[in-house]
Formats: C-alpha cells, sequence, structure tokens
C-alpha cells in the first residue's frame, strides 16, 4: 500500500501512512518525528516539487504540510511550492507569482494540481530552524486530525520495463520444442 | 631504435560559464535510502522562450553500482555529449561511495 501511496520514489523517508502531515526540510538538519506521514528534502522548483505533489496527493490521509528551514537560494523553492498551492500554474505552466527562477510544472497535470490545492494546506514555516517550534506545529496538525480526502490520486506511474519485440534478448529466449521435448529452434 | 612523439595534455576543468547544456536531456540522481539503492532519472529538456526550464521524466534506471548503472544509462539513452557520459560517471561513483558509506550525497554540477 505505501508503494501504491508514494509513486515516484526519491530522498524522503516515509513513516506513519495513517499521519495527516507531511513535512519538507529546506536548508535545515531535521529529522521529524516519526508521527509524520513523509518527510524530505526539496531542492528545486520544477522537478523537485511535481515529486512533492504527486507523492502527497497519492496519499489522502496527508491534509497537512509543514515547510520548514531556509529558503533555497535562488530556486526558492520553499517559497514556490507555497506559490502553487495558492495559485496554481498558467497557461505556460509556471507556478503563478512563485519567486523562484524557473518554477515550471511539467510532469504531473492540471487536474493533480487542482487535488493538491484542495487536499493540502500549507504550514509556512519558511526561515523557521528552530526544532522545539517545527516538532510544536506538526504536533498542532496531528491534535487537529481532518478526515482522509477520499481516494488516492495517482498522477504518475514509474513501471518496469517488460519485453517488447525489438528487445533482442526477448526474442532470443523464444523456443521450439520437438514433440520429445528437445529444443530445435532458439530465437528469431 | 623508433622514436615516436606523444603528446602530453595537462588536465582543465572547463569552466562554468563555457560549460554547454546537453540538447539530449539532463539526469537527476538520488539514493533512495529505503531500498538502498541510487536512483537516476532521465529527462528530456524543456524549454519556455528558447531556454531549459524543467524536464520531462522519460526513463529511470536504479541500481546499487556506478558501473552497473553506467553501462545501463550507456544502452539506454544514446547521444548525449561525452562530457555529459563523463559526468554521470564520475557522479554514480560519489553517489555509490554515499550509498555505501550511509553519508549524504548531494549530486554536483558539470
Amino acid at each position: 500500500m505505501i508503494k501504491e501511496y508514494y509513486p515516484w520514489s526519491g530522498e524522503f523517508t516515509a513513516c506513519n501512512s495513517n499521519s495527516c502531515v507531511a513535512v519538507v526540510i529546506l536548508n535545515i538538519e531535521y529529522t521529524p518525528p516519526d508521527k509524520v506521514a513523509i518527510y524530505g528534502p526539496l531542492k528545486t522548483e520544477n522537478i523537485g516539487i511535481e515529486k512533492i505533489v504527486a507523492n502527497l496527493i497519492s496519499n489522502p490521509n496527508i491534509r497537512f504540510l509543514v515547510i520548514c528551514g531556509e529558503d533555497i537560494r535562488g530556486h526558492k523553492s520553499g517559497s514556490s511550492i507555497v506559490a502553487l498551492n495558492k495559485n496554481g500554474i498558467d497557461a505556460k505552466n509556471r507556478i503563478i507569482d512563485a519567486p523562484g527562477a524557473i518554477p515550471y510544472i511539467e510532469n504531473i497535470d492540471k487536474k493533480a494540481i487542482d487535488r493538491f490545492q484542495s487536499q493540502i494546506e500549507i504550514i509556512n514555516l519558511i526561515g523557521e530552524t528552530n526544532k522545539e517550534i517545527i516538532d510544536k506545529s506538526i504536533e498542532k496538525c496531528i491534535e487537529e486530525s481532518p478526515p482522509s480526502f477520499g481516494k488516492s490520486y495517482i498522477s504518475i506511474r514509474i513501471k518496469q520495463k517488460t519485453a517488447s519485440l525489438d528487445d533482442k534478448r526477448a526474442l532470443h529466449s523464444k523456443i521450439v520444442l520437438g514433440y520429445l521435448g528437445n529444443v530445435k529452434k532458439r530465437g528469431e | 631504435m623508433v622514436e615516436k612523439t606523444v603528446t602530453l595534455i595537462n588536465a582543465e576543468k572547463t569552466k562554468q560559464k563555457d560549460i554547454l547544456l546537453d540538447p539530449a536531456g539532463f539526469f537527476v540522481i538520488e539514493i533512495d535510502r529505503k531500498e538502498k539503492k541510487i536512483r537516476v532519472e532521465y529527462f528530456l529538456n524543456v524549454y519556455k522562450d528558447k531556454k531549459i526550464v524543467s524536464g520531462n521524466l522519460q526513463k529511470v534506471f536504479i541500481g546499487k553500482k556506478a558501473d552497473a548503472l553506467s553501462d545501463t544509462i550507456v544502452k539506454n539513452v544514446p547521444k548525449l555529449l561525452p562530457e555529459h557520459y563523463m559526468y554521470l560517471g564520475r557522479e554514480l561513483l560519489s553517489a555509490q561511495y554515499a550509498l555505501e558509506k550511509n553519508k549524504k550525497y548531494v549530486q554536483g554540477g558539470c
């Protein structure tokens, strides 16, 4: 189930999938309590944000996204995800009013962004590096205990490659057997 | 006696301003600590107003070793710039080191 919840793997840690809180860690060394659903770093204002959105909306139990630490210089990734949640994207897929250099969303569709805006409330702690304050904020979200958003939303799927007709190794494994079970022909 | 002259060249890093972004795309390298694997995502460039602004995810490679990942990427992503393959080789080795020694890995620039 957890695998299904977070379809775009990467450098994050999944904890309690029933939890309502996810945490984005910007420029600080911080490990959230394991009662959160998922936590990880955010670096870029384009693909980094897409990955977070795709994974958050896959788990309907997540209703809060706590963003903490100092924003990434130049990229302004933290402020850009806040802008995405507030404003969405324009016709060119640019996050409206995002301060990052290249805040474009290209791998998930508009419906996924709508879902992110509806499902997730952002707790903006950008600039906050005090771990006690961040912990308290997480605790407060958990105490609120909002209901699940309903069904999981899978916006991207990454599938294992399967053999195709243009895969020579697959063709080479084709074996023709004789009536006694002996191999009469291998390959194409 | 046979004489042969061979050119000796001192190594020099290309300056950041002279680095050419590969028109064939770019890679994001991460360590998946849960799976204990290196994860390499290959993106095609997305251009807006003739500038690369993002990428379109095409392929994902996973493995534990830089050599296996390098070989697989070469087979599955042909026609990158030569310096891009070299860059990947050294980055993947750094990622493998970080994975094996349980150290932090941050993907470096070209």
